[in-house]
């Protein structure tokens, strides 16, 4: 309905449209064949999932290989994907189960219990990743790695509860039932890994 | 399902740190991978434009009405009058008197057939100058040898139809009335075949449904199953070959409901169908 508006002035309405889609939207404009809407759902989650994947597996490589297979199933499931379930839910439950098969076929080699120090020689293998770069000495990047080291010292499942929590913005309801564990269970890795986290960046907080 | 955040007011400030810090993370997905995936999504919406119908959602769009929408519409509208008009009064027809009761259980049904032994008892009535009616002596007499009973208590109206006896088409009790929608042409004899084809249909097509059928989240009877902490019925499912590992739509493995609701029993026997 034009509402009587000029050609120019529906122009300048759509344009100024504040709301942009959905991330539902978006996949089912791209289960339409959209392809456009695709690369704006990839753009929104790109790095959160990255991050997810980065921080859990704490090797680029891998995570470049698994940041591959969760958006190929994406593209490949989109016409499954059903408007009722959270984008962002279904999303990280992919990257969750990928992950975990990742970790099963490498546990001999990787094993995610035992990176939870860094004396274990694997661990520093990892973390010497060349594509991690050196981190500068601006006080912005210094918390950032703070950070980023805080958040590997975490046991392996209390970084699980967490990582799905901040960067997935997942409940903890869908996080238990993700990590098949109990809602008591979840809620309590998530609490020891942000009084963990608060203790050891005291002094940014 | 409670959506409670798992903030508990202790966790802002560090989830508000992580989140300050997350634009300065170190490392990005390589160049290669995202011009894959960018490629490869595009690839399938080029696939699904090119196959309609293939997950294509439907529009709702409310399209100019056709010029030919109108008369389209009226003469549908006049055929249906038409038909209400011919079809309308067969129902309309005055329904049969009330059933007169006499001093013994008897009960009068206008211009119905009997059976030759009722048949009698109407013709000798008609003779007396009473109204052209039926009366059946309540209960039914036992039916004929070699006649099957439920028959003569549904088809009565087809026994009617078919003038079998000519005493009875002599008494003039046999004109065709008209009245009534049931049809005559069915008896128990043929109702009882279609019944029974019809369950073997629903039989067969049961079986020949997928164990693994999902229903519109996806889930498969052995979820279900799971969900509702069926043992019996999960560890039944598994032997029917029922798949322990058919997640559904949101990804959610029957393992991982199992321990989500802990029901290590059910979790147990999943485990040793191969479920991971």
């Amino acid at each position: 309905m034009s509402f009587g508006l000029s050609r120019r002035g529906a122009a300048i309405v759509q344009f100024m449209d504040p709301v942009p889609p959905s991330d539902e939207v978006l996949m089912q404009r791209y289960a339409g064949g959209d392809a456009k809407s695709f690369e704006a759902l990839y753009q929104r989650h790109e790095m959160r999932v990255w991050r997810y994947l980065d921080r859990s597996l704490r090797n680029a490589a891998m995570a470049d290989d698994l940041m591959q297979d969760v958006w190929f199933s994406v593209a490949r499931e989109a016409a499954h994907y059903q408007p009722s379930a959270r984008f962002s839910t279904w999303l990280f439950t992919i990257a969750h189960n990928r992950m975990v098969d990742v970790i099963r076929a490498s546990r001999p080699q990787v094993s995610l219990e035992a990176l939870g120090t860094h004396d274990n020689p694997a661990v520093s293998q990892l973390i010497d990743d060349p594509r991690r770069g050196p981190h500068a000495s601006a006080v912005a990047q210094e918390q950032a790695s703070a950070l980023n080291r805080a958040v590997e010292t975490l046991p392996e499942e209390q970084r699980e509860a967490f990582l799905l929590h901040v960067e997935g913005e997942l409940t903890v309801d869908e996080i238990a039932i993700i990590t098949a564990s109990s809602f008591e269970t979840t809620k309590s890795r998530l609490r020891y890994a942000r009084s963990k986290l608060r203790e050891l960046l005291e002094e940014y907080l | 399902m409670s959506d409670t955040p798992p903030t508990d007011g202790e966790g802002d400030d560090v989830e508000g740190l992580y989140r300050k810090s997350a634009a300065q993370y170190p490392s990005r997905p390589s160049t290669k991978v995202r011009q894959a995936i960018l490629e490869h999504s595009a690839h399938l919406a080029a696939n699904r434009r090119h196959a309609p119908g293939v997950g294509r959602i439907p529009r709702v769009t409310r399209s100019p009405s056709p010029k030919w929408r109108r008369p389209v519409l009226l003469g549908s509208l006049a055929a249906a009058a038409m038909a209400g008009l011919l079809v309308g009064p067969q129902f309309l027809r005055p329904s049969a008197p009330p059933v007169a009761l006499r001093g013994s259980p008897t009960t009068t049904i206008p211009a119905l057939q009997l059976p030759k032994s009722s048949a009698t008892s109407a013709s000798a009535k008609a003779q007396t100058g009473e109204s052209p009616r039926i009366a059946i002596d309540l209960p039914a007499p036992a039916p004929a040898p070699g006649a099957p009973a439920p028959a003569m208590h549904l088809s009565a109206r087809a026994a009617a139809a078919a003038p079998a006896n000519p005493d009875q088409a002599a008494s003039g009790a046999s004109e065709p009335t008209g009245t009534g929608g049931i049809s005559a042409a069915a008896s128990a004899d043929d109702v009882q075949p279609t019944v029974t084809a019809m369950r073997a249909r629903q039989a067969a097509s049961a079986a020949a449904a997928s164990i693994d059928a999902r229903d519109s989240e996806g889930r498969t009877a052995l979820m279900s199953a799971v969900l509702q902490g069926r043992l019996d019925a999960v560890v039944a499912l598994l032997r029917k070959g029922a798949d322990a590992n058919a997640a559904d739509f949101a990804g959610v493995t029957p393992l991982q409901a199992a321990r989500a609701k802990h029901l290590p029993e059910i979790a147990d026997a999943l485990i040793e169908a191969g479920a991971r």
